[in-house]
């Protein structure tokens, strides 16, 4: 059964993403479903809203942060995929639809990062083995054997966190609003090489909801919906134990990527899209996305960088509203801000970041070593 | 006759020079070996031990003793700790020699007693040590880290145990109680006399006089040079007949010293020579041994040769915890036991296995990534190959003494691919398909205990 046209967004929110040091989790998921609530007319969530998806990375609580802040007593469902997480709180919701289980579902994505008094994520001790463990770590992992093959280096890397920064400064609710230039990501200091401090995402506290509604219910909403034309999640072998893994992709991404090219009926994904946000998490992750998703041919993202594909004003602008890199990354909370940007792309609400035009929009999100993708793709007719 | 078959030999790659901690811009002057943060007298051991057994049987080891005054457990084996590291028989009988730097000495004693009287066909002894002074006292300039590792048996003896001497004395001279962390000892004249020359000389004088023409070398623990000067006089042995003393470039080893010095004599011994053991500690123990058929080679010059200087006085601090702090780490439960029990056999051994299909897997899994199939393994042991480095970063985020921490996908030679720490690399860092051996380290102190696992190392660079 394929998901393509069954579900339709018409609300979304989103708070401002940031260090939040006066908010708490639940302050800020009031925030961003209250927003997402009138944007999609709702004035009594308890009649109009039959289930509530959530997710968050963070938590300790899990769902009750959720229904607790909300005062929304509903069945309610808790996912969990690393940073994909907030993709895949919403492929809930619009698998519930599809399935008939419910009409009108809110699907939430958070995290409060920011309240356990370090930058960054931990060092992870699970066991005896597989130290060090930090996601700057595995994600570079593919950066010497790219780098051998395909002559690209941190100053590649560099532009696009120069890209996202800008992008950022158009967009109210990013966190980073600041431009940077080449300089200053190599000359910052070094986390995990080649990702100096500029390389890597914003880690932030956030909120991001979404209202999710059958396809022919959406008219009884205000905004023009969104149709949903995919969403999908695929796994891949972890890549510190994949004997074939060559180091110069995300098998992730590519397996759901032509899941989602599958359902969504698309054969030529870079004439075809318009607008996408791709899982920055730090600027390899980007890069390899370019290619992992069809956009480019493997090893061609070195020509693109330079020649501005991706930037605003290029054929297919990436990372609109400042990526994980500006915008921020509260983990739980970066895959429903995509959906929430691309809504925002598609219904020409965009502001100064507004790709013209734009009618079919990809998201991205990966995490795990990495070894889990989840990959969303809405549109206008 | 029983006597000893082979040896081997660790000194941390580490070297601290004594300028560093006088304050002075590190030169080409006198330092001290230095096992780093992830090591200690385990991994020493284990790797002494590995260099000793290299191409030979391990299934008829009987016994195994670990003589040391540096084990991070009051109450928890070493050697059956080291036992598992090495795949030794679960059959083998294991003790721990410790309290006494003559401990080394008297734990090969008791290896050759075993074998001679036939209660193991061959036993394992391991002798180390990590010397820890105080910072700022004579102790942390003089000490030295090493471990020696020795083979007694039958079969294919070097040198035989021709006789054995000891002098035990009460004094107190140096100690370390239960809870310090740093050696103490009385005042330097005192110690010299009555710890060290006395026992010395009184245990050389009881082991049997030279046989006609025979030339007796010394392999002699000692404080310091001058201690041992002296020591050469007392037992009226000539300055070219005591084995040099690495003082100026490992120090003073504590119950590895004088066995240290016994492998260095074996290296380059004749047969026909006499090596003479001594060792002292709580008195003094000798060793005599007979060399039946020398077998020339460099397991002492090898590891002085291996050297990676520390950079700075801070990296030394961080690199032996020696930095205070305000809040002690965690002193949680760790790792959770039972992980340890259940992984055992991966983190202690680098087993990983074979299935059926021929697809090689770390660490064990139930289903094969290859094929699909289910429980068709054979366990496999990875630790004795070396491999090639498929891919790597360095990681600054990661605590260490010296950021950053180079960590990386290991391609094990016909076998899997492992995700580990790559350490003791030299200054250009690592390179895509180095070649690369595996070293049983130190990983962390979760649970303020030692957690150990294997890391990657660059081929030994032997001159």
């Amino acid at each position: 059964m394929s998901l393509r046209d069954r579900a339709a967004i018409v609300g979304v929110g989103c708070t401002h993403f940031m260090e939040n040091w006066t908010s708490s989790a639940e302050d800020m998921i009031v925030d961003a479903v209250f927003e997402a609530y009138a944007d999609a007319g709702i004035e009594d969530p308890n009649r109009q809203i039959d289930a509530v998806f959530c997710g968050s990375l963070y938590s300790a609580m899990g769902p009750v942060d959720v229904s607790e802040a909300l005062k929304l007593y509903k069945p309610l469902t808790s996912v969990y995929n690393y940073c994909a997480t907030g993709t895949e709180v919403v492929r809930a919701a619009v698998m519930a639809i599809a399935a008939g289980a419910y009409d009108t579902v809110l699907a939430v994505g958070y995290d409060k990062p920011k309240d356990r008094g370090v930058s960054g994520p931990p060092v992870a001790f699970r066991g005896v083995r597989d130290l060090p463990a930090t996601p700057a770590g595995w994600f570079a992992l593919a950066a010497a054997p790219y780098f051998a093959k395909f002559g690209a280096g941190r100053e590649e890397l560099a532009q696009i966190a120069v890209k996202n920064h800008h992008n950022g400064t158009l967009a109210p609710k990013s966190f980073l609003k600041k431009e940077i230039t080449v300089e200053d990501v190599l000359n910052a200091r070094m986390i995990a090489w080649p990702f100096g401090l500029y390389d890597c995402a914003a880690q932030t506290d956030g909120a991001a909801a979404v209202i999710v509604t059958r396809a022919d219910l959406a008219r009884n909403h205000p905004k023009q919906p969104v149709l949903v034309k995919a969403i999908t999640s695929h796994c891949a072998p972890h890549p510190h134990t994949d004997p074939d893994h060559d180091f110069l992709r995300w098998k992730a991404t590519e397996n759901a990527a032509q899941d989602a090219y599958r359902m969504a009926g698309i054969d030529d994904p870079f004439r075809q899209i318009d607008v996408a946000q791709l899982h920055d998490c730090f600027t390899l992750t980007e890069l390899l996305s370019y290619e992992d998703l069809g956009f480019i041919p493997k090893g061609a993202a070195k020509e693109h960088i330079a020649s501005g594909t991706f930037t605003l004003a290029g054929e297919l602008p990436v990372n609109t509203d400042g990526g994980l890199k500006s915008f921020g990354h509260p983990t739980g909370a970066s895959g429903a801000r995509m959906i929430v940007e691309n809504t925002l792309q598609l219904r020409g609400e965009a502001g100064a970041r507004q790709v013209q035009g734009a009618k079919l929009a990809l998201s991205h999100n990966i995490g795990g070593y990495p070894t889990g993708c989840a990959v969303s793709i809405l549109g206008v007719e | 006759m029983a006597g000893i078959v082979d040896w081997g030999v660790h000194i941390p790659a580490h070297r601290l020079p004594r300028a560093l901690l006088a304050g002075r811009k590190a030169d080409s002057g006198p330092e001290r070996a230095l096992a780093w943060a992830d090591e200690d007298s385990v991994t020493m051991a284990v790797d002494a031990a590995r260099l000793c057994l290299k191409d030979r049987a391990r299934d008829t080891i009987d016994l195994l003793l670990f003589a040391t005054t540096t084990y991070a457990f009051a109450e928890k084996q070493g050697a059956a700790l080291i036992a598992a590291v090495l795949g030794l028989p679960q059959t083998v009988r294991t003790a721990d020699i410790g309290h006494s730097l003559r401990g080394g000495a008297q734990a090969l004693l008791l290896a050759h007693d075993a074998v001679k009287a036939g209660r193991a066909r061959q036993a394992l002894v391991l002798i180390a040590d990590c010397r820890m002074g105080a910072p700022g006292s004579e102790l942390e300039r003089s000490g030295g880290d090493a471990a020696v590792a020795f083979l007694i048996g039958h079969d294919g003896v070097v040198a035989e145990l021709a006789g054995s001497a000891a002098h035990s004395e009460e004094l107190l001279d140096v100690w370390r109680r239960g809870a310090d962390r740093f050696i103490h000892q009385w005042e330097d004249r005192f110690t010299t006399q009555y710890g060290f020359l006395d026992p010395s000389a009184a245990a050389a004088a009881k082991l049997p006089t030279a046989a006609d023409g025979a030339h007796r070398i010394w392999a002699t623990s000692a404080p310091n040079k001058r201690a041992l000067g002296s020591l050469a006089k007392a037992i009226g042995a000539a300055p070219t007949a005591m084995v040099p003393a690495l003082f100026d470039t490992v120090g003073y080893c504590g119950t590895a010293q004088a066995p240290l010095l016994l492998a260095a004599a074996l290296d380059t011994a004749k047969a026909g020579q006499e090596l003479a053991l001594l060792a002292h500690g709580d008195g003094a123990e000798a060793l005599l041994y007979t060399v039946v058929a020398a077998r020339p080679g460099h397991a002492v010059a090898d590891a002085v040769a291996q050297r990676i200087p520390v950079p700075s006085p801070a990296a030394y601090r961080r690199a032996r915890g020696l930095d205070a702090a305000e809040y002690p780490p965690v002193d949680d439960q760790g790792i959770s036991a039972t992980i340890h029990f259940r992984e055992r056999a991966e983190d202690l051994r680098l087993q990983g296995q074979r299935c059926a299909c021929g697809e090689p897997q770390f660490p064990k899994q139930r289903v094969c990534i290859r094929c699909g199939a289910k429980d068709r393994f054979t366990p496999e042991d990875f630790a004795e190959r070396g491999g090639t480095l498929v891919t790597y970063t360095l990681d600054s985020f990661f605590p260490s003494p010296t950021p950053p921490t180079a960590v990386g996908v290991v391609e094990v030679a016909d076998g899997p691919r492992i995700y580990m720490q790559v350490a003791d690399l030299p200054k250009e860092g690592p390179t895509l398909g180095m070649p690369l051996r595996f070293a049983f380290r130190r990983i962390h102190d979760a649970g303020q205990r030692p957690n150990y696992f294997w890391k990657a190392l660059p081929e030994r660079n032997v001159p």
